[in-house]
């Protein structure tokens, strides 16, 4: 569990190296305090994103941007309609669409909602669910990738676990 | 028909001692069916491995089980080598056809077979470990001088670099320091080795390389890789 007071014992070098692994951009010259409000932030944002809905909130079938305003500000005049793809028209109703992607390291495993998300980024996300270490290479449906590959839907990302040393 | 089967495993401790006995026990009832088993470890039986160990005497591991088993299972070629395998002494020990049990203690160990292997024409390794309360169980074929899964050091950099030692490599001191380990861990690689062993007499197709299992989840799941370009 991150918290402000274990992030305030950690040297700036280390949480720079945090903020690398976390993708968070922009640290290497902040001040302990800036990179520390930087850290939880991403944290409580990546909490929020992780966790389950519940069913008053229906998953949307397609999602327009309404407040442009705000889009320009920050995308520059990027805008765009994103649709989710219904992969499986012929299931009962809120099940025709899948963004959910198996996730797993050594035996553990389950789905997550990340694709469109880097492997780094997942790795952080998961970290605690599924025991992960920083070491830990990726491999997308039996092939290594590299930690800035985006997941796609139907992949299966697996964080592989390092082989048990001992048996005699 | 009879069919020759020349099984090899090198460490009988903690999953060497159980998984000798349930291939025998197995082995021992299939008909049309001459099987060889090798038990290869260079290592004595100690008092503090009761826990987890099963032997009748404090003797070399390797012969001591093989003299237990022989009189338990009969229609069974038991043999032992009272060596750990080294660079030196592996082509001696392991020949292509053979089915190969790995259950050592270290990946330099694993890292000298598994180059080995790759070198026969027709194999089939089976290596475990285990930490205190999980492990895997990687599985490596080979026939006719292709690759039909990836090797077990592929996805396993600790593997293929291994930073650890060989037996014969540590002083008494090094030797005497081991870390516990959970009899049950021992046992569930075991059983492991022998689903992997069942797996690859009886698929026609090969998918699985690796599983893995954790006992504080209570789970068992196997893993599908790719084999690497060479």
């Amino acid at each position: 569990m991150i918290t402000k007071e274990s992030l305030e014992e950690k040297k700036v070098t280390e949480l720079r190296g945090m903020c690398r692994n976390m993708g968070i951009p922009g640290m290497s010259k902040k001040r302990k305090d800036v990179i520390i409000d930087a850290i939880l932030k991403t944290v409580q944002n990546s909490a929020a994103e992780m966790a389950p809905k519940t069913k008053s909130e229906p998953t949307p079938i397609k999602s327009v941007v309404k407040d442009q305003k705000s889009v320009d500000e920050t995308l520059k005049g990027v805008s765009g309609t994103f649709n989710t793809v219904y992969d499986r028209p012929d299931s009962r109703a809120g099940n025709r669409a899948s963004t959910m992607i198996s996730v797993s390291a050594g035996a553990l495993s389950d789905k997550f909602p990340v694709v469109g998300k880097s492997v780094q980024r997942v790795m952080f996300l998961l970290r605690e669910g599924l025991n992960l270490k920083e070491t830990q290479s990726a491999v997308v449906n039996g092939e290594n990738v590299p930690n800035d590959y985006i997941l796609k839907e139907g992949d299966r990302l697996e964080f592989i676990k390092t082989a048990g040393g001992k048996a005699n | 028909m009879t069919e020759n089967l020349n099984i090899r495993i090198i460490g009988i401790g903690g999953v060497g001692t159980h998984l000798s006995e349930y291939l025998s026990r197995y082995f021992n009832y299939v008909k049309d069916l001459n099987v060889e088993m090798t038990l290869i470890d260079g290592d004595e039986f100690e008092r503090k491995n009761h826990e987890r160990q099963t032997f009748t005497t404090y003797s070399n591991k390797g012969q001591t089980k093989c003299r237990e088993l022989s009189v338990e299972f009969p229609n069974i070629n038991h043999t032992f080598c009272r060596d750990y395998v080294t660079n030196d002494n592996i082509a001696g020990l392991i020949k292509s056809g053979d089915i190969v049990f790995v259950a050592v203690d270290n990946h330099k160990s694993r890292k000298i077979i598994s180059d080995y292997c790759a070198t026969l024409d027709d194999i089939i390794l089976i290596s475990g470990g285990n930490e205190y309360h999980d492990g895997n169980v990687q599985l490596y074929v080979r026939k006719e001088g292709i690759d039909r899964l990836p090797r077990i050091t592929d996805y396993h950099p600790e593997i293929e670099k291994p930073a650890d030692k060989l037996p014969t490599e540590l002083s008494c001191e090094e030797a005497s320091v081991s870390e516990p380990q959970l009899l049950f861990a021992n046992i569930g690689v075991a059983v492991l080795m022998t689903w992997t062993l069942y797996y690859v007499l009886n698929t026609e197709k090969l998918e699985y390389s690796e599983v893995y299992f954790d006992m504080m989840s209570i789970s068992v799941l196997p893993k599908k890789r790719n084999l690497k370009n060479r």
